[in-house]
């Protein structure tokens, strides 16, 4: 066990190179022992939970004495024949793709920015500002922009008002829904999500830059040559995790922004499973564990998708 | 080191007209909470706040700040961030490092057995049974340990190793004889700093606000994290009605301001982090430059 | 060479594992095999004290429901005082609200359970476990327990209050039945009541305001008093005239003033079962008919139709805010009120909505009926009078007499007051020897609010937990705006209607059922009318009605009303 964990003087002086790799793999392994280990407990045992997709829940009889439901398919056929399965799914993907499309290309357009700028006085405030919004909770969030749009004290209708246009109620519009979701998401994570580009453009070697400025490349030439190149893998895999996370919309904010008129396009995948196991008398574990393994297997196939639409065009992949 | 030429300078400003534009548009709702937190609750309520104090009023901070568990909610806040965030950078980078390397036995084993859990949840119930069967509820370990790895974190930390590390560097030194633990310390690590960085703003932020697992494991009050005192706060001074007990009219004014103050109190002591962290994103390869 | 300088991170990498791993092998279950002593207990108390239960301190564990409004359940003057005259110690597992549901369904999942599970007790619960013998029945006479012995019907040996309160129906006034409402269909009653007669809490309230028509009356208006306001038609003038002239008299008339508002509303909830009840029915789910002949999925009846017309009335001639339907505070709905510019609302109380300044302009009106309905009015009653959800002992316990006994103080008179507003004389003070009123005592060192000062006391603030919560006693509180509220409330007593039946019970394969068809349907329900309201469809046009009802068969209404049908006609041959 000791001489696996770490390789000695001597195995390094000069014994067979196969064998001193096998060595210094197990402690690879052995690095990694701690996070597998919690990533079994916390991660790994819990999934045998999910068993109750397939039964009929009582906390009574647990996880594993609940009866098997008599169609063990039953939680599953109950939901995909739900009357508003395809309105949820079409809406939870819109406001995904929305997302994905706007929170990929910005973040990654302000950091370029941000690094063209070289005063640190100035960097540090604009990044404290950008990054700022993150922090405002959900609910100020959507408070603020209740208030904003307000029909008769709103500063969006004051302005359009003294503009001469009609005071309407965006909140209660089904057409901006999606557009405020992403927008004001955007207001909120733009700077915070540029951060990891930031961080990622930092590692760019100063040499490549001063050897592009010696064969006459400008500003614009060195971003795209230079720049660009150096956070399109990390991009990539950011937006390979995003399609495959694309189902599991956070509820709390549609949650908080959804009002009568809105729901036929504001009703998601999170906010419906949150009515069905938390906003009635009796949570439906069973129900919201076949939703959750639906949601899984839907989700480990767009990934696997998108990681290999990425492989296929000569991009970084996951495996 | 790079010149400025006449182009250069008509890029800098429209560069500098651009983020102006978006700095403007960004802070103009971040001093409308900053003004409603510092208005008299009347004149929240009533919406009459936009960008300037109304009624200069600092009944709000004194209010929360005179809260007799606040301090001890800052304090346990902190342990729980430091302590919290330690932990959590030790178990992604060294994770990480392992899966980025390109001779970890049964790779491709090991990045899937990392994303499964990254889509396929349990469920709260018998997550809350684990953390129960660990004897952590009404620990403080239970603010720390339940959700301190974040697998998403792990993937991008091993994506910059994969790409922004030199494989040459691990190779050179592995030659030279050093175990995988010290290429690990000595030659990634200083490497990674940019990344070190943004995980550790990462994981302070999310043990900051991190409220939901005190909700499930803490009811020993003496624990409580500030996001749970706040709350507290909040709720108590909702004018909410409830079962038989209705609040009052004072209570209802003020629950619309405290909102913002309880935001304000929340987030002002994180929001000026970030400075310090930047100084990480200057150096960089800088240090590896040096050393390759 | 650089051996001494490696072992430590082969240490700290050690202990890391060993941190990480270790916590596993502790995962052991939990066993806390204490011994009982029978005799302990006290099944009459002694003689110099009636409420002793046992003789030497017993800890009760006790589940409960907290919000952060609560402090520690243990420091709460009210088990303070309980422990005190039971000489049980109390034990607290304090589940939060947000949390409650999974720290329950965990608690039943690793049996690991207190010996009460106190407050929001939820009746699926009881059916659902019915068959396992999970809860302990009140009023089993061949009740036994292990370690025990025979112990019988607990209602009829320990809990004497309790047991006279439930042959008494409570001496409350209603048409409820309490002990049907605790019985399930095997007969048993699993859980103790939870009993709330106070007005206020009983129904929701709308207010207008009177001063405003007396002014307008005045100019020449006719438009009927707050009282005499009857049917939709009389309550659509006084919106009209509250839109077109100047009641605020802030010098703004006509119609497009954007002032003064006639009815205000967030998200038009309780306004719909208000309206509604002009029309027949108090909600828009299932409903049982006012005859109780069956019952009925609201939103595709005649009935509803025209409500849905006079939502449009209000809409369309705007005597409703335009906003009302991103309105989802009480507070935003209070912006408007604290302006004085709303004519009508619905709310817990005036004051919560308009402020002191303005709360005694308004008064409580209706309920309406219609040109549509001509029959007895009804109004929507919020909670009803007894519910199944006030305590159950979970089988596994040994200390049932224990539990039962305290629970049966807490239905005392002294148990009601220390849930209610403390202790007798020390918290309250009696104002006069015929003890009609009395007065609140809030240390005057108290800087907070009086309801932060009440939730050191009870539990009741907050979540409204309780067991007893008795207007004989609440309402004596001497306080003009408490004690208006509760007479203007009282004037909906006669006419209150409960949806469904609070005595119905359904299956527990009925409740999962039921719970998805709802889920789906309600949302429906909600985004229709809006479109309705709004004017985008009309219910007056024969195929956008048939259209919207084709809808909700879509959404499998008539299974949903059905299921109600099957548990209503069990219900009614009981």
């Amino acid at each position: 066990m000791r001489k696996n964990g770490g390789i000695s003087a001597e195995d390094a002086a000069g014994n067979v190179r196969k064998k001193k790799r096998g060595i210094k793999n197990v402690s690879l392994l052995l690095i990694m022992l701690p996070t597998v280990a919690y990533i079994v407990i916390f991660h790994y045992l819990p999934m045998g939970g999910l068993i109750i997709a397939f039964k009929d829940y009582n906390s009574f009889e647990g996880m594993f004495g609940s009866p098997w439901a008599g169609d063990p398919l039953k939680h599953f056929k109950n939901f995909v024949t739900l009357p508003s399965f395809w309105p949820i799914i079409r809406n939870t993907l819109v406001l995904s793709v929305y997302s994905i499309a706007v929170y990929t290309v910005l973040p990654i357009v302000l950091a370029l920015f941000i690094n063209e700028v070289k005063p640190k006085g100035y960097k540090k405030t604009i990044q404290t500002i950008s990054y700022a919004p993150y922090f405002i909770s959900t609910v100020v969030a959507v408070g603020m922009l209740f208030t904003f749009s307000n029909q008769e004290s709103g500063i969006f209708n004051t302005v359009k008002a003294f503009f001469g246009g009609e005071r309407t109620n965006v909140m209660e519009s089904k057409g901006w829904f999606s557009t405020i979701y992403v927008m004001s998401g955007l207001w909120q994570g733009w700077g915070w999500w540029a951060i990891i580009y930031v961080g990622t453009l930092s590692t760019v070697d100063p040499n490549l830059h001063e050897a592009a400025v010696l064969d006459g490349a400008g500003r614009l030439r060195r971003i795209w040559s230079i720049n660009i190149p150096a956070i399109v893998p990390m991009a990539l895999i950011m937006l390979i995790l995003a399609i495959g996370n694309m189902l599991n919309l956070g509820f709390e904010k549609i949650f908080l922004m959804q009002t009568d008129p809105t729901i036929p396009v504001s009703e998601v995948l999170s906010t419906y499973v949150y009515r069905v196991t938390f906003m009635t008398t009796k949570a439906q574990y069973s129900y919201a564990a076949a939703i959750g393994l639906f949601n899984s297997v839907v989700s480990m196939v767009l990934l696997i998708g998108a990681n290999f639409a990425s492989k296929l065009f000569g991009g970084t992949s996951l495996w | 080191m790079v010149e400025n030429t006449g182009k250069d300078k008509v890029f800098n400003r429209l560069v500098y007209a651009g983020l102006f534009v978006y700095i403007f548009a960004t802070a103009l709702p971040l001093l409308h909470v900053l003004a409603n937190a510092l208005s008299s609750p009347e004149m929240v309520n009533k919406g009459k706040v936009g960008l300037w104090p109304r009624q200069l009023n600092f009944s709000g901070f004194g209010q929360v700040l005179a809260d007799s568990d606040i301090l001890r909610g800052f304090l346990m806040t902190f342990v729980y961030t430091l302590l919290g965030t330690l932990l959590q950078l030790v178990l992604q980078f060294t994770a990480a490092y392992s899966l980025s390397r390109r001779d970890l036995p049964f790779k491709r084993f090991w990045i899937f057995f990392f994303l499964i859990p990254m889509f396929v949840s349990g469920g709260m119930i018998p997550t809350y049974l684990i953390v129960k069967g660990l004897r952590l509820m009404n620990t403080f370990l239970a603010m720390i340990i339940p959700g301190c790895v974040g697998i998403y974190n792990i993937v991008i930390i091993r994506t910059y190793m994969g790409t922004a590390i030199p494989w040459e560097l691990q190779e050179a030194a592995r030659i030279d004889g050093a175990s995988n633990l010290r290429i690990f310390l000595f030659i990634v690590m200083p490497l990674a700093t940019p990344i070190l960085a943004v995980m550790t703003l990462y994981g302070i932020v999310g043990y900051w606000n991190s409220y939901f697992n005190a909700l499930l494991y803490l009811t020993n009050r003496k624990l409580y994290p500030l996001q749970m005192v706040l709350q507290k706060i909040l709720v108590a001074n909702a004018g909410a009605t409830v079962g038989g007990s209705i609040g009052n009219s004072e209570q209802q004014l003020k629950s619309e301001s405290l909102k913002y103050v309880v935001m304000v109190v929340s987030c002002a002591p994180i929001l000026f982090l970030y400075p310090f962290f930047q100084r990480f994103f200057e150096k960089g390869l800088m240090i590896g430059g040096l050393k390759g | 060479m650089k051996t001494g300088k490696r072992k430590p991170f082969r240490a700290a990498l050690a202990a890391i594992s060993a941190m990480l791993i270790l916590p596993a092998f502790a995962f052991l279950p939990g066993c806390g095999g204490k011994n009982y002593d029978s005799n302990n207990f006290l099944p009459n108390g002694t003689e110099g004290n009636p409420y002793q239960i046992v003789r030497d301190p017993v800890t009760l564990k006790i589940f409960v429901p907290v919000t952060p409004t609560n402090p520690p359940f243990g420091n709460l003057k009210m088990f303070k005082k309980l422990s005190e005259m039971t000489n049980l110690k109390f034990e607290f597992i304090e589940a939060d609200l947000g949390a409650y549901q999974n720290m329950r369904a965990a608690a039943w999942d690793s049996g690991d359970l207190p010996d009460l599970f106190l407050y929001n007790n939820g009746i699926e619960e009881q059916v659902s476990f019915q068959p396992f013998g999970a809860h302990t029945p009140f009023n089993d006479p061949n009740l036994q327990v292990e370690g025990v012995g025979d112990v019988g019907s607990l209602i009829d040996n320990y809990m004497p209050v309790y047991k006279k309160l439930l042959d008494e129906n409570f001496n409350i006034t209603t048409d409820e039945d309490a002990k049907k409402i605790a019985t399930l269909p095997d007969g048993k009653m699993y859980s103790a009541l939870s009993v709330n007669d106070v007005p206020r809490d009983l129904s929701f309230k709308m207010f207008i305001n009177q001063k405003w028509i007396d002014a307008l009356q005045a100019e020449g208006w006719d438009i009927k008093d707050a009282d005499g306001i009857k049917t939709t038609d009389d309550y659509l003038a006084v919106l009209r005239a509250f839109r077109d002239g100047d009641p605020n008299h802030n010098g703004r008339t006509g119609k497009d003033n954007n002032d003064e508002i006639g009815v205000g509303a967030m998200s038009v909830n309780y306004l719909r079962n208000f309206i509604l009840g002009a029309y027949g029915y108090v909600s828009a789910g299932v409903e049982v008919e006012n005859d109780g002949s069956a019952m009925t999925f609201v939103p595709t009846t005649d009935a509803y139709r025209q409500y849905l017309k006079f939502m449009r009335s209000l809409f369309g001639e705007k005597l409703i805010h335009s906003d009302v339907y991103s309105i989802s505070t009480d507070a935003q709905l209070a912006q408007k009120g604290m302006e004085y510019r709303l004519g009508s609302f619905c709310s817990a109380a005036a004051y919560l909505t308009v402020g002191y300044e303005y709360e005694s302009e308004y008064v409580t009106f209706g309920p309406l009926t219609s040109e549509y309905y001509a029959g007895d009015p009804i109004q929507w009653r919020t909670s009803p009078v007894f519910q199944p959800t006030g305590a159950v002992i979970p089988s596994g316990t040994k200390k049932v007499r224990e539990a039962a006994r305290l629970l049966d103080i807490m239905y005392s008179d002294v148990g009601c007051q220390l849930l209610a507003y403390g202790e007798e004389g020390v918290d309250f003070v009696w104002d006069d020897a015929e003890k009609t009123s009395w007065t609140f005592q809030v240390p005057p060192t108290w800087t907070g609010n009086q309801e932060a000062y009440r939730a050191t006391l009870t539990p009741h603030p907050g979540s409204g937990s309780g067991l007893y919560w008795k207007y004989g006693f609440v309402g004596k509180m001497n306080d003009p705006i408490i004690t208006a509220l509760n007479r203007m409330s009282e004037r909906y007593q006669p006419y209150l209607k409960t949806p469904v039946p609070p005595a119905m019970k359904m299956t527990s394969a009925e409740y999962d059922e039921v719970i998805l068809l709802r889920t789906d349907i309600e949302q429906q329900v909600k985004y229709w009318e809006t479109e309705f309201a709004k004017g985008s469809q009309d219910a007056a046009d024969d195929k956008d009605w048939s259209d919207f009802t084709a809808l909700m068969k879509q959404y499998r209404c008539e299974r949903f009303a059905e299921i109600y049908n099957g548990a209503y006609a069990r219900y009614k041959n009981a």
